[in-house]
């Protein structure tokens, strides 16, 4: 692969890690607030999406994009009251698969709404991008659309607020109180439901913003969208062991970065981008575990 | 004495899964008083506490606080009472700071800064070495420190009685002086105290009276200098097992 | 991944019913098939293949408590296996599948093996990727599966060229799995599996080897999983990437039809299967979008499966028939299949061991919580150890049977080094401990908790069981008899068959010794068994342990803090503090002594004790 080309690919990484990182975020937060791993993300982020487009069609962008977040806040909302919240005491295996099996059910119902819409089998081009088309960004040489860089940006700006939230504010206090003990926690009068569903709900919102920045001009919404990037927003936070926000970010736009990378490169190792960066990914979150596990097992050895 | 105990559980039942696991337990503490809760493991010690604060449920009896019946109430009646619980063992917050931790203590009035500021006051008088260490993560502090931590966050409420269990648990000798010391002050300040001890030395040491817990029931109650003193009686309780 | 959920759940037994019913089918299908057209036959084989496909879940997570969504990744893996044999090697069709369920069950295996060392959260993740790895990389392979959009071919057999004989082919091979499952489920290797997923400690105490059995339910499973695959290769008459079944949310998609069905019972994969493929062939089945009601249903499904109903809808229907019937036919039941109690004192048990441990220290961290202990036990004797908590009694058993290491010092059992092996091989060697809370299987009978305990005397294996060779019957038959003179030792025979969860925590602990019995031990190390026992229970606990020593001549290592009860079957006494031996002796003489009941009660002043290491 020819150097000149390592920096344009760096910058499409950049998205790619920007996307993984905002749906890492919401990822992140929900394991926080509940303990769940929250493969459902998608599911929401695909209804906030559709529901955008829709919306997109009879009023202003920005109008649309607000009640698209709202609905994401709101069926994220509704997935932890009626199902996530009832699991709570469950084993981490019971929760993964209620979480798998909610993002599928959500994935239905938009394969639904997109044959009700006639959108399943692509609907007009242009509909519902955030950004004018023609605008690009030159960097060094290489240039990219807006909402290329919309990504990224965005990603960091959430990072840097959810940090300040979860440390500096009162709520954040009250989630990270909650989610070590929640006993203790309402017992010193933290009202822990409620912090919790505030958890959910921004989570919901996460995600919707995520189904609307990737939102594009040239992308046909399906009802697994945004699934693969989902998987890989929980490998880069199996870094941080779903807790920590910063190995996560790092990991993810680490795997955006290389996942591009080697599109330049020739086959076979072209084709295998994905799962080649996931590997990698993978197994250094799974090393890092694993010597974590062993100092958490001898301490449990005593009796 | 005053005529009406400030707290009183009566008859006490519990337990878990199909064990039973306490069989009729009473205890009472006057106000000002301070009571040992001993035994050995497996009597029922810790399961009575967390029975009678509200954190497991009950299969019988009642606890009666000043003489109200607040057994259907849950964990927040002590607390609204003035009695604070300290579940022993780990750390309570393990990732948050010491500060952090304080702060949630003071959750229900965290926006009064006045009583902010004096519940730091009261907190950092008793407890200096807390200052020093309050951007520490809890879970990194000694085993002694977080017992203060412990301590500290139930001293913000300005609390009538302190349930304490299992205080000393792991700690090296020269820590358990230290702890005595400050438990014992705080008793002498007006604090009625009921505490769950393993060992009979060092309840003896802040205790007024003690009830002796073998196999779910009270196998002896009085004056705890007495029980120390008292071979035979306990050596009755040693040799019998549980038939007293 | 284990799941805990699972472990609350039932087996129903469903071998007369399952074996006329297949009977019945197979005659109403062959005397159809004569007339059939092709479109029914095709979809009734595709039924059967889907049948057999959720019979792996049915092995793998109703079984062996794994959750697995990578059913469809599996199922893709044999199909292009099956394809690939066929197309370069020649192989003749049935061993071309052969081989493709072998290959899948190597698969199983390898991507299971991380399962046993990764937390819950790390293996989805894992195996999500996994199918992304198969997907991006295998399934897109020239070499076996065609590159992409090209298909690779696999003809079917001359005899069952048409679709009404290829589904012949299908069922037969339906019925011939069912009916194996069904077999084997119910004997040693079943109940080793379902007693590793209810309770891997208590079982690997019982020395079942809970790695390798739940390597051999993976094996099975993609075993099954492959055979399906590769039938529906040759049902499509050759198979591409783009055949729409092997990705990740098929394979979901099959986890919750499965779990809808029922994934613990044999009918849960034919209602799953049925509804999936006969609804198709219903108007409901006209439907375009006919897939995406596959998946409104999986997913909420699941949900409401995990919150409502975790045997689905057979277990549902089960419930249901049992209430109708009541109880007297579970009563009748037992009436004719007891036998009378064998003779226990007639039984052959291999007496006590001798017991040496000297200079035992187990440190942790900082803290020391033994010291240089010292035990030895005669062949025949008790010994009891007594202390207050934290004097190291329970870490001194947890060396023993091997859940904890020692950093110095040495146990042997009648001259063989016991550190050297594993918990479970301790267990085969005859060292049998019981644990502080009554570990037991509560899916099982008292009856079947005792037989898992006979699985270490057993020899047969998976393929003796599932053909119900004589050597399995035979063996089966004597560890029946054997636990039937146990449960007479302990007075438990009237309980044989109620399900441990319905028992009393008493009886629980007579089951636990019962089981403990069951393995012939040449010594007990029996860890507060008084615990947790009403007075009544307790006292009735000492005739028992003395009957017990005096009929099979076992050693036994008592912890307890019921000083009555210790003192009274106890031949020495060994009294501990602080991870140290403060005396030993006859119980009398335990007892009197002095420093003892200051140990014990705890009235030793702590400032002025020993600063040695932090007392615990």
């Amino acid at each position: 692969m020819s150097v000149d080309l390592i920096w344009p690919f760096l910058l499409i990484g950049l998205t790619a890690g920007g996307l993984y990182s905002l749906l890492g975020c919401g990822v992140v937060l929900a394991y926080r607030a509940s303990g769940y791993l929250h493969i459902a993300h998608a599911g929401v982020a695909m209804v906030s999406a559709l529901a955008f487009v829709l919306l997109a069609r009879h009023m202003p962008v920005a109008v649309a994009l607000v009640l698209a977040l709202g609905i994401g806040a709101a069926t994220s909302t509704a997935l932890y009251h009626w199902v996530f919240a009832r699991l709570e005491e469950a084993s981490m295996a019971a929760k993964v698969v209620v979480s798998v099996a909610t993002g599928v059910g959500l994935q239905a119902v938009g394969g639904f709404l997109l044959i009700n819409f006639g959108l399943l089998d692509g609907g007009p081009r242009g509909s519902g991008s955030l950004f004018p088309e023609s605008t690009r960004i030159t960097i060094f040489g290489a240039s990219a659309t807006a909402q290329q860089l919309a990504l990224p940006v965005a990603a960091l700006l959430v990072f840097g607020a959810l940090q300040y939230l979860l440390h500096r504010t009162d709520l954040g206090l009250a989630l990270r109180a909650s989610s070590q003990n929640p006993l203790s926690a309402s017992l010193a009068g933290v009202p822990s439901r409620r912090v919790t569903t505030a958890a959910w709900a921004t989570t919901g919102a996460l995600a919707a913003l995520a189904g609307v920045l990737s939102v594009s001009a040239t992308s046909f919404l399906i009802p697994t969208y945004l699934f693969a990037e989902t998987v890989r927003a929980l490998a880069a936070s199996l870094t941080g062991a779903f807790i920590d926000l910063k190995r996560m970010v790092i990991a993810a736009f680490v795997l955006g970065i290389l996942e591009q990378e080697l599109v330049g490169f020739s086959p076979p190792w072209n084709a295998m981008r994905g799962a080649l960066s996931f590997a990698l990914i993978t197994l250094v979150a799974i090393f890092g575990l694993s010597r974590q596990l062993e100092r958490s097992e001898r301490a449990g050895a005593m009796t | 004495m005053t005529a009406v105990p400030l707290f009183h559980a009566e008859d006490i039942q519990a337990a878990y899964g199909k064990l039973r696991v306490l069989d009729g337990v009473t205890v009472t503490v006057d106000a000002g008083e301070s009571v040992a809760l001993l035994g050995t493991n497996g009597a029922g010690k810790s399961t009575f506490l967390r029975s009678v604060t509200g954190v497991q449920r009950l299969a019988g009896g009642r606890v009666l606080i000043d003489g109200t019946d607040v057994t259907s109430e849950g964990p927040q009646a002590l607390l609204r009472r003035g009695i604070v619980h300290i579940p022993g063992g780990h750390c309570t917050f393990p990732a948050l700071t010491v500060g952090e931790s304080l702060r949630i203590a003071m959750w229900p009035f965290r926006k009064d800064a006045a009583r902010v500021a004096q519940a730091h006051a009261v907190v950092f008088e008793t407890f200096p070495i807390l200052r020093e260490r309050l951007d520490q993560q809890a879970g990194l502090l000694s085993g002694g420190e977080q017992q203060m931590l412990a301590l500290a966050r139930a001293l913000v409420h300005q609390p009538r009685m302190l349930i304490i269990d299992e205080l000393s648990l792991g700690l090296a000798p020269t820590v358990i002086e230290g702890l005595i010391q400050v438990v014992s002050d705080l008793h002498a300040s007006g604090i009625a105290l009921l505490v769950v001890e393993q060992r009979l030395a060092t309840a003896a040491r802040f205790t007024d009276r003690a009830y002796f817990l073998e196999r779910g029931k009270v196998q002896f109650e009085g004056p705890t200098s007495e029980l120390s003193n008292r071979g035979d009686l306990v050596r009755a309780v040693f040799l019998s097992g549980s038939t007293a | 991944m284990i799941d805990s959920f699972l472990g609350r759940i039932h087996e129903i037994g469903e071998r007369r019913v399952l074996g006329a019913a297949a009977l019945l089918g197979l005659g109403l299908l062959l005397a159809w098939t004569t007339s059939a057209g092709n479109y029914e036959s095709f979809q009734l084989a595709r039924f059967c293949i889907f049948a057999m496909l959720f019979l792996s879940l049915v092995v793998i997570t109703g079984q062996a408590g794994v959750i697995s969504l990578l059913t469809a990744a599996y199922f893709g893996v044999g199909a292009f296996g099956a394809a690939t044999a066929i197309t370069r090697y020649d192989l003749p069709f049935l061993l071309g599948v052969l081989v493709a369920g072998l290959v899948t069950a190597i698969t199983c295996v390898i991507v299971g093996l991380p399962v046993l060392r990764l937390p819950p959260a790390a293996f989805i993740v894992m195996t999500l990727g996994f199918v992304a790895l198969i997907e991006e990389v295998v399934f897109t392979n020239e070499w076996c599966c065609g590159g992409g959009a090209v298909s690779v071919p696999a003809p079917r057999p001359s005899y069952a060229q048409s679709d009404p004989s290829y589904l012949l082919l299908c069922a037969a091979v339906l019925v011939t799995m069912f009916g194996f499952t069904a077999a084997w489920r119910r004997g040693r290797v079943g109940r080793a599996l379902i007693a590793s997923r209810d309770n891997p400690q208590a079982a690997e105490a019982l020395g079942i080897n809970v790695v390798k059995a739940r390597l051999v339910a993976f094996a099975i499973s993609g075993f099954i999983a492959g055979i399906a695959g590769g039938l529906f290769a040759g049902l499509l008459g050759g198979v591409s990437s783009l055949s729409g079944v092997f990705g990740i949310d098929r394979g979901i998609e099959f986890f919750g039809l499965t779990m809808l069905g029922g994934v613990t019972s044999l009918a849960g994969p034919i209602i799953a299967a049925g509804f999936r493929v006969l609804l198709q062939l219903t108007p409901i089945g006209e439907w375009e979008h006919f897939g995406l009601l596959l998946f409104v249903v999986a997913g909420p499904g699941t949900v409401f499966v995990y919150l409502r109903a975790p045997e689905g809808v057979a277990g549902i229907v089960r419930d249901w028939k049992d209430r109708r019937l009541g109880a007297t036919e579970r009563t009748a039941h037992r009436e004719t299949t007891r036998a009378l109690p064998a003779d226990a004192a007639l039984m052959d048990w291999p007496g006590g061991a001798h017991l040496e441990c000297r200079g035992i220290t187990c440190r942790f961290g900082g803290i020391t919580a033994l010291d240089a202990v010292d035990l030895e036990v005669e062949p025949g004797e008790v010994v009891g150890l007594l202390g207050t908590n934290g004097a190291g009694k329970s870490t001194l058993v947890n060396v023993i049977s091997g859940i904890v290491a020692a950093s110095d010092g040495y146990v042997l059992l009648d001259d063989k080094d016991l550190l050297r092996h594993l918990p479970y091989e301790r267990a085969r060697l005859g060292v049998s401990r019981s644990f502080q809370h009554a570990q037991l299987f509560p899916s099982f009978t008292v009856l079947e908790n005792l037989l898992v305990a006979k699985h270490p005397a057993m020899r047969h294996g998976l393929l003796a069981s599932g053909l119900g060779l004589p050597r399995a019957r035979t063996e089966e038959a004597g560890a029946r008899e054997h636990v039937e003179a146990v449960m007479d030792v302990v007075d438990l025979s009237p309980f044989a068959d109620a399900r441990a969860d319905e028992l009393s925590y008493g009886t629980l602990r007579l089951v636990q010794l019962a089981a403990m019995l069951a393995q012939r031990p040449r010594l007990l190390l029996l860890d507060e068994p008084a615990a947790g026992l009403a007075e009544a229970e307790a006292r009735a606990l000492e005739p028992l342990l003395k009957k017990v020593s005096r009929v099979t001549g076992v050693s036994i290592v008592l912890v307890e803090h019921d000083v009555a009860l210790v003192s009274a079957v106890s031949d020495r006494i060994i009294g501990m503090d602080s991870g140290r031996v403060l005396v030993s002796g006859t119980p009398a003489e335990v007892l009197a002594d002095p420093k003892m009941v200051v140990a014990y009660l705890g009235l030793d002043d702590p400032v002025s004790a020993e600063p040695a290491g932090a007392h615990r």
